[in-house]
């Protein structure tokens, strides 16, 4: 359980970390402003979101990739 | 097109949601608008629809983002309310007094060929009329007013009535009688519901079942907090260009998207009991995934009246089409009779978009699935002329709103159009896009659907506004799960940014 929890933030720290960066890009790519300070908070917002929900991303990920695995060669529902 | 600093006569064509929300943002932007509406009412589709025809979707979706439907109005609000609305929308923006009621457009010509000014042809009081315009905009919509009618063997042999679902203006024609309805979209179900209150017995004939989208999520829920956000819109089929995140998603991150698609059916099975079994012992489970089937023609958000009465089976359902009419009633495509005496066909409208001059109709590269356009509105083969309403989606009132925005911007030149081949590129990208995985169907060329959160995106970043317009404190989380309504975008169509 706790190793599971441990992956799940640190695979939520990474993917946290390049999505927060992508939405720093995009917040701070507007003519608005302040859009720096903006795209700071929201970057911010999305790293912390990213880790605190990664390891239910990683669990509801791994039940999927089970259940993806059997229902691809059957073709169901594809 | 005329340089933009030439444009001061615009020619709008519709006075229905789309070409009201033009003319009011033309009109505040100094352009010298004539709006042509053929009949005598302003509001579209609002001013004709059938017998207890309403909004699908709730109130705060279907509304202008800079003029708010009235505290009191209920969700779904019904055609007459509606059509209220959209006339007092006219009146406060001072749009009334630029429409040529009853004034049916037949022709729209260039003057001299690709790039000048346009002839607009109109019929009023049965008098020919014409008019040099140096911009023209189309507002008809998807579809035109006429009806579509399928042609199924032996109606000369059929006693009872044959009519399109635009027909049926009172549940008291149906009173006593027997009657099939053909179809499966909203107005089908909305159909079957008034016969079920006034006749004597009622069917449901479906071709194709398609999800239907509950107002309530598991009868809770408003549907907007499942579908119209931007976590949703991540989880829909890649967008023609789609972000880093969203290629991410759906490659590393395809079993989740593809199990949370299941959930999504689970759900809708249950919350509708799809499984139930109907009529002639046929189920309502559609064949394609939700995640594509909801782009069909005939998505659409029913009743739940609708589901309630099938199980009962005071509607009664069955899977096939039409075969042929008998004397007595109908043939099913699998060999069951049903003996009704009126027969009402909910198979949608036909586009018509005639008025338009043969060469410009042919230079839009129109096929089977519509003509494809630049952000929807322009083709650079035919300057001059756009498309206001060409794009399908869940907030249409919003789209259109956005679209004339847009559109206003660039006659004014705040923003300008990119090379026509940029354009080209882009239209055959689309093309490509949707052709490969949207279901097909006569105006797949215009749907967007829940992909509006991706084009509404691409409308606003070509004004060079933020896309993210969600406020406060939790901003960044309401970004992500909470809904995106016309309210979020009022500052942007009435031209504050």
């Amino acid at each position: 359980m706790a190793s599971v929890l441990w992956a799940g933030m640190v695979i939520g720290a990474i993917l946290g970390a390049l999505h927060a960066a992508y939405v720093y890009r995009l917040v701070a790519d507007t003519a608005e402003a302040s859009a720096r300070l903006r795209a700071c908070y929201y970057a911010l917002w999305t790293f912390g979101l990213w880790l605190v929900f990664g390891p239910y991303v990683l669990v509801f990920w791994l039940v999927s990739v089970a259940l993806y695995a059997v229902a691809r060669p059957l073709r169901w529902r594809m | 097109m005329a340089n933009v600093s030439e444009i001061h006569r615009v020619a709008i064509v519709g006075a229905g949601v789309a070409g009201l929300a033009t003319a009011r943002v033309l009109l505040a932007e100094g352009f010298d608008c004539t709006v042509f509406e053929r009949s005598a009412k302003v509001g579209g589709v609002w001013t004709i629809g059938y017998s207890n025809f309403g909004v699908q979707v709730q109130r705060e979706l279907y509304e202008f983002p800079d003029w708010p439907l009235p505290p009191d109005a209920p969700d779904f609000l019904p055609g007459p309310q509606t059509q209220a609305y959209l006339e007092a929308y006219a009146e406060h923006f001072g749009v009334m007094p630029h429409i040529r009621f009853e004034a049916a457009v037949t022709e729209i010509s260039e003057r001299d060929g690709p790039g000048s000014s346009w002839i607009v042809a109109w019929e009023e009081g049965g008098e020919p009329n014409s008019a040099e315009f140096d911009f023209v905009v189309v507002c008809i919509g998807l579809y035109s007013n006429t009806p579509r009618m399928p042609d199924f063997p032996g109606s000369d042999a059929f006693a009872g009535d044959i009519m399109h679902v635009s027909g049926l203006r009172s549940r008291r024609q149906l009173s006593g009688k027997r009657v099939c309805v053909l179809g499966y979209g909203k107005s089908a179900t909305d159909a079957a519901l008034e016969a079920a209150e006034a006749a004597a017995e009622t069917h449901i004939v479906v071709r194709e079942p398609h999800w239907p989208f509950p107002s309530r999520l598991a009868g809770i829920l408003p549907f907007k907090w499942g579908l119209l956000h931007r976590l949703a819109s991540t989880l829909i089929p890649p967008y023609q260009r789609a972000t880093g995140v969203e290629k991410l998603v759906h490659t590393l991150g395809r079993p989740s998207v593809w199990l949370y698609w299941r959930l999504v059916e689970l759900l809708l099975f249950f919350q509708c009991r799809l499984g139930s079994r109907f009529g002639t012992r046929v189920d309502l489970v559609p064949e394609q995934p939700v995640e594509i089937g909801g782009f069909s023609e005939a998505s659409m958000l029913p009743r739940p009246a609708f589901y309630r009465q099938l199980r009962r089976g005071v509607i009664q359902g069955h899977r096939g089409t039409i075969a042929e009419y008998t004397a007595g009633g109908v043939r099913l495509s699998d060999g069951r009779q049903l003996a009704v005496n009126t027969v009402i066909l909910a198979t949608g409208w036909d586009t018509d978009f005639s008025m338009l001059e043969d060469s410009v109709w042919q230079r839009l590269e129109p096929g089977e699935d519509g003509f494809y356009l630049y952000r929807h509105m322009l083709h650079p083969a035919v300057p001059g002329l756009a498309f206001i309403g060409r794009a399908s989606t869940v907030c249409s009132i919003l789209t259109y709103s956005l679209q004339a925005r847009w559109l206003a911007e660039l006659l004014k030149g705040a923003h300008s159009l990119p090379d026509a081949d940029v354009m080209r590129h882009d239209i055959e990208q689309m093309r490509s896009w949707k052709r490969s995985w949207m279901p097909p169907s006569g105006a797949r060329s215009a749907r967007l659907i829940i992909h509006m959160q991706h084009y509404h995106d691409e409308l606003v970043k070509d004004l060079g506004v933020s896309p993210l317009r969600k406020r406060g404190v939790f901003a960044p989380l309401k970004e992500l799960i909470f809904p995106y309504e016309p309210a979020d975008y009022g500052s942007i169509v009435a031209g504050d940014g």
